[in-house]
């Protein structure tokens, strides 16, 4: 029973990081390839389970939802990059955080102007809306199984791109060595743009995955985006692998601490943070040089 | 390096304070408010300023310690009775002091985005520590029902309560500290905090303890960034998380590049322009409809900030004041 | 024999799997210039960073004064009278000249924790700023901007910057690159006049100035020492000659002192 409901704790701690995995990669490839901060990360993830919410409603299922909502946070991540984050290469970090500041200020007002201020909630589509019992009194629902399993193909495929493909060489090369991809003559543009819109991407399907889990609310995206932040520190930045350690260590500490320990939930994940800079300034698979 | 302003802009100065000392003869509320926030948050930016434009340390959660020193003042004001400020300022200080000494000890041994992040998240985790507590009303905020007082026996020297009072409180405040500033930039800890903004390494090999100087100024720019929530939290009575987020973190990094980092009134100025510009897209008046939605338009100018005021105001001052008189 | 000044034993560094520096010992003595010559690549300033502290050894032991400063951070080195100059112009380009070694003498004092009186005030910093910069020839440059002055003067400021520390040892890492002649002659003449107080390692690619300022000459190839002795020894070592030195020895040689 009680290691039953431990089980159930560390699958929903799994299937947390997991998602927080979705995000932080995104974030941490933009720093690592584009030397990019970018504070609006969060605000695809927000923006993601608004369009989950809205297209849920027009289309009656989530799933419809997500196939609809992929090409339009892709398109948004484009054109996001095409017009602003373009004026960001060869600037100064400072500079990054305030504007992609403003943008974020924007985008909140928009999503108050668009879908208002109250909280949603978005059904779990039909197929997976059961709960598979584990004992008598405890069950896990489909759902949350669906959710892990589809991070984990976004992330197993992610791993082959990033290994198997010229793209992916392309991706590691930059991510160990800007100045040299540049060099190098790859049509580096190129490959920034499409490396920020995959990342906008991949934070909009995370929050479409989590708009039936967590409520759809507005400031959902600049909370994501701390904890993001800390994977991103703790795994290192521009590391993948670091990022999913991070992410699934995060994941972890963050529910087993809202079971165990509620009063100091909220700060155990910036503990673990602390601890493990003490440890590792550069993060867990930092590379000890900053490139910015 | 810069550290006095050129004659011609310690005369524009000096026409500012001299003008603003003027502001409450008028005696309309609304602007000695609106003025004594400009002054506070001014004190605010400026510590920044000491941080990002003079340490070379660009800190997004400047505004956990604003925020702090408001939420100290909060719980040890009695509900019913005033502060006295010659213990409270002294207890909101060193409560600040000593958060920006425990975060800074561990965020200055990171560089760069990794210093950025970090110190936004130790912010957030401030935040969401009063956000979830109910040690200070929580995600509503808390009032200090009886603002502070300066009192010796039962001599009230000077009330908070009263706005002119606070005004000028305010005014003093900013021209003491950006002094304080001047000369402490001017001092040998002064000269090696600018050097380690423009070459860590070298003065690594000079011999200089850089974690050591970057930690006082870290310590030193959260302290006084205290003093501002202090006053801030006096103006209005009332502390809320929001004090400590984000958001407000990235204001005041707005205040820096808008007035112009590195020049020390260049964020004063950047207070005064940015709060101003707010009232402006706060005015239906003005800008119609979008009144409702004014943090659009307060996102676009921030952009455009960013892209097309590269010195900030204070840089384009700077400018036509001419080439600062040679100094050593 | 009198303990070596800067002694450093049987010191390694690895870069994940290619060893810059292998097992190389050297010493360097008071009022003696110690020259590390070889290829690019070579390892030398590598070398340089593991005695300054920039580095840490992955083995080896470096000693000062009978004192273990192995894997000691740089600032620590450098406090205890070890200064190095850098191959790639270091300095502090916003500064003036006088800035620049004014933070150099300023480095010697015991804090700079003080935050009231003018950073000009102290007399002895002064004194040894305004010393540091006429003895390397700058007085007139003293409050220009250090962006502002010739490649060569920005040289010359590493060097005077190195001395307001006052150190016992000097680091020199290619002090002469990319300088004209005249500037090369005179950066010559100031090494030889602070040789006699001071323990000197220099690496240097111009053979000439090896020649005319070494007592001790260690050759480096591939992260190793291939042939340590005086100047004249190497010159005549036929596996130097044929490893490295080669036509560029020939023409030293000729005018020679």
């Amino acid at each position: 029973m009680d290691w039953l409901f431990l089980l159930i704790q560390t699958m929903n701690g799994i299937q947390y990081g997991l998602l927080l995995f979705l995000i932080a990669s995104g974030l941490t490839l933009v720093f690592g390839i584009m030397g990019i901060i970018n504070l609006a990360h969060g605000s695809f993830y927000m923006i993601g389970a608004y369009l989950a919410f809205s297209f849920t409603q027009m289309t009656g299922s989530l799933l419809w939802a997500i196939v609809l909502g992929i090409p339009a946070t892709l398109v948004l991540g484009v054109v996001i990059e095409r017009f602003f984050i373009v004026h960001l290469y060869h600037r100064d970090h400072l500079q990054q955080v305030l504007l992609t500041f403003g943008l974020i200020l924007i985008f909140n007002e928009l999503q108050l102007v668009i879908w208002g201020g109250d909280p949603n909630g978005v059904p779990v589509p039909e197929i997976l809306a059961g709960s598979i019992p584990v004992s008598e009194t405890l069950s896990y629902p489909v759902y949350r199984l669906f959710l892990s399993a589809v991070c984990l193909v976004l992330a197993g495929i992610m791993m082959v791109v990033i290994q198997k493909t010229r793209l992916g060489m392309r991706i590691r090369a930059g991510a160990s060595n800007r100045r040299m991809v540049e060099a190098l003559g790859v049509n580096v543009r190129a490959l920034y743009a499409v490396v920020f819109s995959v990342g906008v991407t991949l934070a909009g399907v995370a929050g479409m995955l989590a708009a039936p889990v967590e409520t759809v609310y507005p400031g959902m995206g600049e909370q994501i985006l701390i904890v993001s932040f800390v994977v991103v520190v703790i795994g290192g930045i521009g590391s993948i692998k670091g990022a999913f350690l991070g992410a699934l260590a995060i994941g972890l500490a963050d529910v087993y601490g809202q079971v165990y320990l509620p009063e100091i939930a909220s700060v155990a994940v910036y503990a673990l943070m602390a601890a493990i800079l003490l440890w590792r300034p550069e993060g867990l698979f930092g590379r000890g040089a900053e490139n910015g | 390096m810069v550290n006095a302003p050129s004659r011609g802009i310690a005369a524009a100065l000096i026409l500012l304070a001299l003008a603003l000392a003027l502001v409450p003869l008028g005696g309309d509320k609304y602007w000695i408010k609106l003025v004594t926030r400009m002054m506070v948050l001014g004190i605010f930016a400026m510590s920044l300023d000491l941080l990002v434009g003079y340490t070379g340390l660009v800190s997004f959660g400047h505004a956990a310690f604003f925020g702090l020193a408001g939420y100290v003042l909060h719980l040890i004001s009695p509900d019913d009775a005033a502060v006295n400020m010659l213990w409270a300022l002294p207890a909101c200080l060193a409560a600040t002091a000593a958060a920006a000494a425990v975060i800074g000890a561990l965020s200055v041994r990171t560089r760069g985005i990794y210093f950025i992040m970090v110190t936004l998240a130790f912010a957030q985790m401030l935040f969401y520590f009063f956000h979830d507590s109910d040690l200070a009303g929580g995600s509503d905020g808390a009032f200090i029902y009886v603002k502070p007082v300066v009192q010796l026996g039962d001599w009230v020297l000077l009330d908070l309560g009263g706005r002119t009072a606070l005004y000028y409180l305010a005014l003093a405040s900013q021209v003491v500290i950006y002094a304080g500033l001047v000369v402490m930039l001017r001092s040998p800890f002064g000269k090696v905090i600018q050097g380690i903004k423009i070459n860590e390494h070298r003065m690594r090999a000079l011999g200089y303890n850089v974690y050591v100087y970057k930690l006082v100024s870290f310590v030193i720019g959260g302290t006084l960034a205290g003093y501002a929530g202090f006053l801030f939290a006096s103006i209005d009575g009332f502390v809320s998380p929001e004090l400590l987020g984000w958001q407000e973190s990235g204001i005041a990094l707005v205040m820096v590049i808008l007035g112009g980092m590195g020049t020390l009134f260049g964020p004063l100025i950047g207070a005064i322009a940015l709060l101003g510009v707010e009232e402006l897209f706060r005015d239906r008046a003005v800008v119609g409809v979008m009144a409702e939605h004014w943090q659009i338009l307060m996102g676009g100018f921030v952009i455009a900030v960013v892209l097309f005021l590269n010195n900030g105001l204070g840089g384009l001052l700077v400018r036509l004041a001419g080439r600062r008189e040679g100094e050593r | 024999m009198a303990e070596a000044l800067l002694q450093a034993t049987a010191v390694s560094r690895n870069f994940g799997g290619l060893r810059a520096v292998d097992g190389v010992s050297l010493s360097c003595e008071t009022g003696r210039v110690h020259a590390v010559i070889g290829p690019n690549g070579a390892g030398k300033t590598t070398l340089i960073n593991l005695l300054s502290g920039d580095l840490a050894p992955s083995a080896g032991r470096i000693t000062y004064k009978g004192r273990d400063i192995t894997g000691m951070p740089a600032h620590r080195i450098s406090r205890l009278g070890i200064g190095r100059s850098y191959q790639r112009t270091n300095i502090f380009p916003e500064f003036t000249l006088w800035q620049n070694c004014w933070l150099a003498a300023q480095s010697r004092e015991a804090s700079s924790l003080r935050f009231v009186a003018p950073a000009n005030a102290q007399q002895s910093v002064r004194a040894r700023t305004e010393t540091a910069l006429s003895t390397a020839g700058l007085e007139a440059k003293a409050d220009t901007a250090a962006r502002a002055v010739s490649y060569g003067e920005q040289r010359q400021l590493e060097i005077a910057m190195l001395l307001a520390m006052d150190p016992d040892v000097l680091l020199l890492d290619e002090p002469l690159a990319g300088m004209g002649a005249d500037e090369s002659a005179y950066v010559i003449d100031l090494i030889r006049r602070v040789a006699p107080d001071h323990g000197i390692v220099l690496i240097e690619h111009d053979m000439d100035a090896v020649f005319a300022v070494a007592d001790t000459l260690t050759v480096m190839v591939d992260g190793v020492i291939l042939e340590s002795g005086r100047p004249d020894d190497i010159r005549d070592s036929a596996r130097v000659r044929e490893a490295y030195l080669g036509d560029e020895l020939g023409g030293a040689g000729g005018d020679g002192p």
